[in-house]
């Protein structure tokens, strides 16, 4: 479960993109990300160099394929293995509509890689960049390589260059906070506590991931530097505190707090240290989750009877019932705030929603749990089946092009954001 | 358990010492204390056919000189007073195990678990009876306190789940709290879905999971 060949994060080792050339606007910006199960559009990738090329080249077909957009056409059917200037005839013809001119190499343990996007249908230059990093971290050139791919013909942020916190069970009754790569390729353990550690929740400038852990016996809250790895206590009265959630600005922490059996939501000033309840109910309030807006919380409360998800201002006036299944949990806004997924549950059927918070209309994306919005509000990862047939998914917010992240054992997934 | 290790090990080391002196050629220790019980035998093997001149020797020294005895009846002394210790180690250690022994069948009589239907901490006639057995224990047994772990299954999410723990030991707890237990003796912890006594994904191992599980603490 050790962070594999040493690899490490964007978090920790920055990748220097120097950016040569980048066409005015999109060219022929012929991806529309927003209407996906389309037909995928044809990408050559033309990269030459030394073995650690070949590796970085994996990454980009990988995460290119993950994106669910594109389509690897196979390199055995390239009529040449060099591309000059100007000529797009013979990438035409085995139907190329992208074409990605790259060489690479590892000198005195740097890799670098330079990379062409060309769009071959208009037969022009979209993008020329540079891209160095510490060899040991070369996997990120070749997400950085997918994203601005993405980013070139969508016009919408890349998702890979970026870290996904979750629980992993690591034994039976032990779950350790962790880090994977969105595209499943590095995992990393953050804790080795030997407890249960859940609900992650990366701070909004990224350096911190507050999370449950009941290392002392009981659910508390802890903060893990992650550059660090250094770990602070954020609160710890008797009793239960749990899931915590970020307000926009990094300031407040909400989170529910259990003190005489039933759960309440409280929010924590971080510069005060000063604690406020912000529900009073006998029902169970818990896994609040504050709007990117910074102007909501939406929260699960059995004061019906059962778990549905509602909302209410920070300051816990206008608590509103949003969903009116017989069962709902895990509301996780979208970056842009005008979305809102969540979980219902009915007998062993799990099933991922999106509620559009404008119309209010709510729609089955996935069968599913614990989603987890993508940084440009694209996908959601979330986790399917139990056991250790638990895995990890992509997919888009409309549930098209489901992909397999990776087999894990895990819970409470929570993407780093964009900085 | 460590003073009945630290006992043997003493023995042990009691052994190996008089195996060590019986394997030294002239054993001036051995001259004392055979000399002494042979002195005791004697009187008993008054048949013995041809005395030795050497034990006839041994056998006149606490008559001759005092100091032999007096060391004799010293070491006498101390070899009592070590059994007597040991003897007093072996009893507490017993009484120990006795103790943690009935400790057990108690935990194990109260060990039954409340289980509940799905989404819900209401208690059932059976948990109330459970709890009406542990309450009974526990006025029987004044000084121990226990430990109530809520748990669900794995349906619905991590943190609904250990919302809903709390609210299951809470539930027993407050039923205890009304058959006359000082709430003060009962602590409780909500692991939400994380600790499942069954693994498969089935209802029925679903319903083993959603439960109470109660562990007595001590004193």
């Amino acid at each position: 479960m050790r962070n594999i060949n040493g690899k490490l994060f964007g978090l920790i080792l920055t990748i220097l993109v120097a950016t040569l050339f980048s066409a005015q606007g999109y060219g022929k910006v012929y991806i529309d990300v927003t209407s996906p199960g389309g037909k995928l559009v044809s990408v050559a990738l033309l990269m030459k160099g030394d073995p650690d090329t070949k590796r970085v080249q994996e990454v980009t077909k990988k995460d290119l394929e993950l994106y669910g957009l594109f389509k690897i056409i196979d390199p055995k059917t390239f009529i040449t293995n060099r591309f000059e200037n100007g000529n797009f005839k013979d990438w035409r013809f085995i139907g190329a509509e992208i074409l990605v001119v790259a060489h690479g190499g590892t000198r005195n343990g740097k890799f670098s890689l330079s990379a062409r996007v060309f769009d071959v249908v208009e037969g022009k230059e979209i993008l020329a960049r540079k891209y160095s990093i510490k060899r040991e971290a070369k996997d990120l050139v070749g997400m950085r390589l997918a994203d601005d791919i993405f980013t070139a013909f969508t016009g919408e942020e890349g998702i890979f260059y970026s870290s996904v916190a979750l629980s992993v069970r690591t034994r039976p009754g032990i779950k350790e906070i962790g880090i994977i790569s969105p595209d499943g390729s590095s995992f990393q353990l953050l804790t080795h506590d030997n407890s249960i550690n859940l609900c992650p929740s990366w701070s909004p400038d990224g350096r911190w991931i507050a999370y449950t852990s009941f290392k002392r016996g009981e659910a508390d809250l802890y903060l893990l530097e992650v550059a660090t790895g250094r770990v602070k206590v954020l609160s710890k009265k008797k009793g239960a505190e749990i899931s915590p959630s970020w307000s926009p600005d990094g300031t407040q922490l909400a989170f529910s707090y259990s003190l005489n059996g039933n759960s309440d939501i409280y929010i924590k000033d971080l510069i005060t240290g000063y604690t406020k309840r912000i529900t009073r109910n006998p029902a169970i309030d818990t896994s609040p989750a504050w709007s990117p807006d910074g102007r909501k919380i939406a929260f699960v409360s059995r004061r019906s009877g059962a778990p549905h998800i509602y909302i209410m201002n920070p300051d816990g006036s206008e608590q509103t019932r949003l969903t009116f299944g017989p069962y709902e949990v895990s509301p996780a806004w979208s970056p842009k705030g005008d979305k809102l997924a969540y979980v219902s549950v009915e007998g062993g059927k799990i099933l991922i929603h999106v509620l559009d918070m404008k119309s209010g209309n709510s729609k089955v994306v996935v069968e599913g749990e614990d989603p987890c919005w993508s940084p440009n509000g694209r996908y959601l990862m979330f986790f399917k089946g139990e056991g250790p047939r638990r895995t990890l998914y992509l997919t888009t917010e409309d549930g098209n092009g489901i992909v397999k992240v990776r087999r894990l054992n895990g819970s409470d997934p929570c993407w780093r954001s964009l900085q | 358990m460590k003073r009945v290790a630290m006992a043997a090990v003493l023995v042990l080391a009691g052994l190996f010492m008089v195996s060590c002196e019986c394997t030294t050629g002239t054993c001036p220790a051995k001259k004392q204390i055979p000399g002494y019980v042979k002195a005791g035998e004697k009187q008993g093997m008054q048949v013995a056919p041809k005395p030795q001149k050497s034990e006839a020797k041994v056998v006149e020294a606490p008559t001759t000189g005092k100091t032999p005895y007096q060391l004799s009846q010293e070491e006498l002394e101390r070899q009592r007073m070590e059994a007597e210790r040991r003897r007093l180690e072996a009893q507490k250690a017993k009484e120990a195990e006795a103790k943690a022994e009935e400790l057990q069948r108690l935990m194990e009589l109260v060990h039954k678990d409340i289980h509940f239907a799905f989404d819900s901490y209401t208690l059932s006639e059976e948990a109330k009876e459970i709890l009406g057995a542990v309450a009974e224990y526990l006025h029987q047994h004044p000084n121990l306190s226990i430990r109530i772990e809520g748990n669900c299954d794995e349906r619905g999410s991590t943190r609904y789940n250990l919302a809903l723990g709390e609210k299951r030991a809470n539930a027993a707890k407050e039923y205890l709290g009304y058959l006359g237990i000082d709430p003060s003796r009962i602590d409780t912890v909500s692991y939400g879905e994380e600790k499942p006594l069954c693994t498969e994904h089935t209802e029925e191992c679903w319903a083993k999971n959603r439960r109470d599980h109660i562990v007595i603490i001590g004193e």
